[in-house]
Formats: C-alpha cells, sequence, structure tokens
C-alpha cells in the first residue's frame, strides 16, 4: 500500500466542488514520476544503448501500482518480460503512437484540461494526444475501439470518474512492458487535493491479461509558471527516421 | 429543408457588395452563461465552393442555384467515383450565399502570389492521388519527398475544407480559452483568451502561437510564431508554416446553424497583399451533404501504411 491515501486528502477552495458546482479541473498538470519507465517498484538501471550512458541510464522509482505488483496471468508475465527484452523495438511510444489511458497521464508531458459542463477535453503534449470525456452521454457507444480509447465521465463525491473503454490492444502502460488486451477497462479518478494538485487513480480490468483488477495512484501537479502553455511535440517527424530511413532509394545518401 | 430555406433568406439579402461586409446576426444565437456567443458544437466546412474562382466565373460573384449545382456535381464527378465513394464524405454542396470562390478578398478571387514565388511553388511529378496530376517532391526517393500530410503531420494552417473526408472540426470553450478541435490528423489547438501576448521570443509552432480575444459578438485569433518548414512538402503550399505569416481568423455565430468564419493571411515573402478566404462553418451537415456524428479518433500516423507502400515501388514510377 502507498503512503498516498485519498482518505487524507482535504481539497481546497480552488478546485473543490460545492453543493451545486462540480470541481474546476481547468489548468495544465504534470506526473512527477518515473512511472513512465516502469509503473512497478525499480531500481535504477543500464540504459538499453550503451551510447546514451547515465542519460539514458532508468532512473528508480517508487512505482505507482498498489501492492506493487501488477498480478498478471501466467502467459502474460512471460510475454511482459519478452516485450522488455525487446522494448526498443516494441514500445509504441518510440514511434510516436499516441500512449492510450491510463500512459498519457504519466507521460513526463504536460496536459491540458479544458472543462466544460458537457465535455471535458484533456490535450496531451506527446504526439500531440487528446481525448474529450463526456460527461452527459453515459450509454454512449464506440464504432470502433481507438488509441485514446471512449471516456465517459460523471461526478461522484467532489471528484471526476472517468469511465474508459474501447482501447485498442496495442499501447503499453510504460517502457518496460507492461501491456493490456482490448479488453481493456480503466476507470479513472481525478481528486482535488488543494489549488495545485490532484490525486490521480486508475483501476485496470482486463480479464484476457491479469487475474484481477488493479490500482494505480499518484499525484498530478499543476503548472504553476506564468502564461504556461503546451508546445508542439507531435513527434511524428522526430520518429520517421527510425521508421522510415530503411525505405526508399535515396540518391543523395547513396551518394555518400 | 433548413438549407433551402436558409439560401432562400441568405440570396434575398446578398449581393456582391455584402460577400464583403460584416456577418448578420441573428438576435436569438446561443450565448454562454458568462454572455459571449456560445461557439461549440461539431462544425463542417466541407463544400464544393473552391478556394479560387474558376475562370469561367471571372465577372460574378453570386451563383445561382443551378451554377452552385453543377459545382457539386464536378466534385462528384472529381473525387467520387472509382470506388472512392465508399470512405470519402464529399462536401458536395457549394455555399448557400453563393460565393463564387472562398476567397473574397482579392476581389478576383485569386491566391496573389508574388510572381516569382509562385514558379517555386508549381508542382512536379506524378500525384499518388488519381485524381490529380501532379505532387510535391516526386519522385520520391525518401520519406522527405513526400509531404506534410501524407506524413500524418499536418496540412497546414487555417481551417481550410482541404480534405475529401474528415471536414469536422468541434469547439469547446471557457471564459478563458477555446479549443478547436479537428478531425483530420488529429490537431488541436487550445488558445488563450486571457489577453496575453505571444511567445517572444516565438517558439516555432506547426499551426503557430494563437491567441484570441472578443471584438463585439466575433472572436478573433490572431496566430503567428510559425514553425519554419523551408525545404519540407506541403500538398497544398499557400498552407504552409512560414514563419514570416501572420494569420487572423474571424469566428462569428450568426444563427443557431453557422459559425461565419473567415482568414486572412498575410505574409509579404509569398503573397503581394494580404488575402481573405469566408468558409462560413455550419452544424447542418447535410447542408453540405456530408455525415453528421461526432468526432473519432483518426489515427493517420499509427496507420501510415502509404510510406512504406510508397517508397516500395521504384521512383521512376512517381513520375508522368
Amino acid at each position: 500500500m502507498l503512503a498516498m491515501s485519498p482518505m487524507a486528502l482535504i481539497a481546497s477552495k480552488e478546485t473543490a466542488s460545492t453543493k451545486d458546482t462540480p470541481p474546476d479541473l481547468n489548468g495544465i498538470w504534470q506526473a512527477v514520476s518515473s512511472a513512465h519507465w516502469n509503473i512497478e517498484r525499480h531500481i535504477g538501471a543500464h540504459p538499453p544503448l550503451s551510447i546514451l550512458g547515465a542519460l539514458g541510464a532508468t532512473p528508480p522509482g517508487m512505482g505507482i501500482v498498489e501492492g506493487n505488483n501488477i498480478p498478471y496471468q501466467a502467459w502474460a508475465e512471460t510475454k511482459r518480460k519478452e516485450h522488455f527484452k525487446k522494448r526498443l523495438e516494441l514500445d509504441p511510444t518510440i514511434k510516436c503512437y499516441m500512449p492510450g489511458i491510463p500512459r498519457a497521464t504519466y507521460m513526463p508531458f504536460p496536459f491540458q484540461i479544458v472543462q466544460t459542463p458537457k465535455h471535458i477535453f484533456v490535450g496531451y503534449q506527446f504526439a500531440g494526444a487528446s481525448r474529450t470525456i463526456y460527461m452527459d452521454r453515459p450509454n454512449m457507444q464506440a464504432p470502433v475501439d481507438t488509441w485514446m480509447g471512449l471516456s465517459k465521465g460523471r461526478w461522484e463525491d467532489g471528484s471526476l470518474t472517468v469511465e474508459v473503454i474501447n482501447q485498442v490492444a496495442n499501447t503499453w502502460f510504460d517502457r518496460s512492458g507492461n501491456f493490456h488486451s482490448d479488453a481493456l477497462k480503466v476507470t479513472e479518478r481525478f481528486i482535488p487535493q488543494g489549488p495545485n494538485h490532484l490525486l490521480y487513480e486508475a483501476t485496470i480490468t482486463d480479464e484476457n491479461v491479469f487475474t484481477k483488477p488493479w490500482t494505480i495512484r499518484l499525484p498530478l501537479y499543476r503548472r504553476i509558471e506564468k502564461d504556461f502553455q503546451l508546445l508542439d511535440f507531435r513527434c511524428i517527424e522526430f520518429a520517421e527516421e527510425l521508421m522510415y530511413e530503411h525505405l526508399g532509394q535515396d540518391p543523395e545518401k547513396e551518394n555518400k | 429543408m433548413i438549407g433551402a430555406l436558409r439560401s432562400i433568406v441568405m440570396l434575398n439579402m446578398v449581393g456582391a457588395w455584402l460577400l464583403l461586409t460584416p456577418p448578420t446576426i441573428a438576435e436569438d444565437i446561443p450565448k454562454t452563461s458568462w454572455g459571449v456567443p456560445d461557439l461549440q458544437g461539431v462544425w463542417t466546412n466541407a463544400t464544393a465552393t473552391p478556394l479560387e474562382r474558376p475562370d469561367e466565373y471571372a465577372n460574378t460573384e453570386v451563383l445561382s442555384e443551378a451554377q452552385r449545382s453543377q459545382l457539386g456535381e464536378a466534385v462528384l464527378e472529381k473525387y467520387g467515383k472509382g470506388g472512392r465513394e465508399a470512405w470519402f464524405d464529399l462536401g458536395l454542396k457549394a455555399l448557400s450565399n453563393g460565393q463564387t470562390s472562398l476567397i473574397i478578398h482579392p476581389k478576383n478571387g485569386k491566391i496573389p502570389w508574388k510572381t516569382d514565388i509562385k514558379k517555386t511553388t508549381s508542382l512536379s511529378g506524378k500525384s499518388y492521388f488519381p485524381w490529380e496530376t501532379t505532387a510535391p517532391g516526386a519522385p520520391f526517393r525518401s520519406y522527405r519527398d513526400l509531404d506534410t500530410g501524407e506524413r500524418c503531420i499536418t496540412d497546414g494552417v487555417g481551417i481550410y475544407p482541404q480534405h475529401p473526408y474528415n471536414n469536422n472540426f468541434q469547439i469547446f470553450q471557457t471564459e478563458l480559452y477555446i479549443v478547436i478541435m479537428q478531425e483530420m490528423y488529429h490537431e488541436y489547438r487550445i488558445i488563450p483568451l486571457d489577453g496575453r501576448p505571444h511567445l517572444d521570443p516565438p517558439v516555432g509552432q506547426w499551426l503557430g502561437d494563437a491567441r484570441g480575444y472578443w471584438e463585439g459578438d466575433t472572436l478573433i485569433i490572431e496566430s503567428q510564431g510559425y514553425l519554419d518548414t523551408k525545404g519540407w512538402h506541403w500538398a497544398v503550399p499557400w498552407r504552409a508554416a512560414k514563419s514570416t505569416l501572420k494569420l487572423t481568423e474571424r469566428l462569428t455565430r450568426t444563427d443557431e446553424f453557422t459559425i461565419d468564419y473567415s482568414f486572412t493571411m498575410e505574409d509579404s515573402s509569398r503573397f503581394s497583399e494580404p488575402w481573405t478566404a469566408r468558409i462560413p462553418l455550419t452544424n447542418d451537415h447535410a447542408e453540405r451533404g456530408v455525415t453528421s456524428g461526432d468526432l473519432y479518433e483518426f489515427a493517420c500516423h499509427e496507420g501510415n501504411y502509404s510510406i512504406p507502400n510508397m517508397l516500395s515501388m521504384p521512383p521512376e514510377s512517381h513520375l508522368n
């Protein structure tokens, strides 16, 4: 059990709800964590490419998984280890693919919440990904699975609860190969803790991969710098050489 | 039906001069709880009206209903055959206000390219689209020869109906921000309305550094600080991001169904004068002949098979 408990937290007036109004989650938020490397507790480790030296080494992390261990089915644990060995090849975010939920939340990039009564728009700096949380359409269905899924939200006990379904199986939870299937269901809670903090919880349910539901939990911090704004990190242009350089016939290259 | 009624009203009102005058605003337009026009909703700008005025309409500023129908038929003929109609969502209806071109300034309805610039933006090579004859960058020897759209990055600036599909936009609005979410390439802009200055020095952005403010009932968005993309190929050259560009967009909710949208391109490095296009957005998708509904994720890069496929072909096959 992690030390952070939502029961001990008190929402401030700036983000807190009242009887008649939901909390105000508008703002630019970011996780401060090494969870994007590995959501389980982990020690510092060598870089996957020695050329990167200490800059590419994995920083240690306390982990964000309640109880620390992800309850994989046996075959899935084996697959996760295979993913880890081939992570440079297989991690979808290396190719700048959209990270999915919950990974988008704790990527080392800011994201912005724009909250209206009917929709909560969330724009993520990484890959220019985004999602719309529908607040008034509990019966909405997705015609197809998508990388960022279908998000349906509701206000509950002064917090935002979001059910995320219809995500493709292609996304991972982190850079260490933790994964899911297309049966993934994520139940998120954004819990105001004060003017500049949210507690983020997400319960992961996927009976194809895990033996039981499990929960991650971490704080999110407001980017309080004056006039802070998201900047482009479309990142496709940074992944193209990796993905496409071996294709085609570039005469300039051939002549070198 | 609704569109037809509005057409009649517009045609009664419209004259050549009115295309350049401020839009008429209905008294009962939706307003936000804080009192400004409500721009929220899912909008389309799909249309059969061309950006530039066709030569045959050189002396015409307002089209008749029959002429508008001809424009729709031309789009269908050009894009809507050969199986493509199954996945295209074509704007088959010309703007009901009868604009001869989306460009309303200069008066001839043409992009005022500087002569020398126009030469350098002429295209060469065979297009990968069967309905076009040329493409930038061909022959394709590397992914770098493909345009930014084929690379799933962006097709450039402005709310512009370039594509034969995905011409859909959703707007979210608070007192401090407006979000313009575009279905194509899942591009979004989160535009501050709080009076803050542009980034100085700028950080080059694909869609610029945007700031918005209300002028009466019109939201004005001014963008500058674009990424300089010299050496990149663009499917539509005028939409290329350039650090010299200043873009001014105007959004006015004129009735329950319509946002009167226009943009002005100002870039003395490419254009001999600023030019303006007017492209009303509608939430009545049937009025433009396209499908309605929610925006869905367009995971272009994640499913980009066209780059490997095109680069697997001999470069010579890309040329005429």
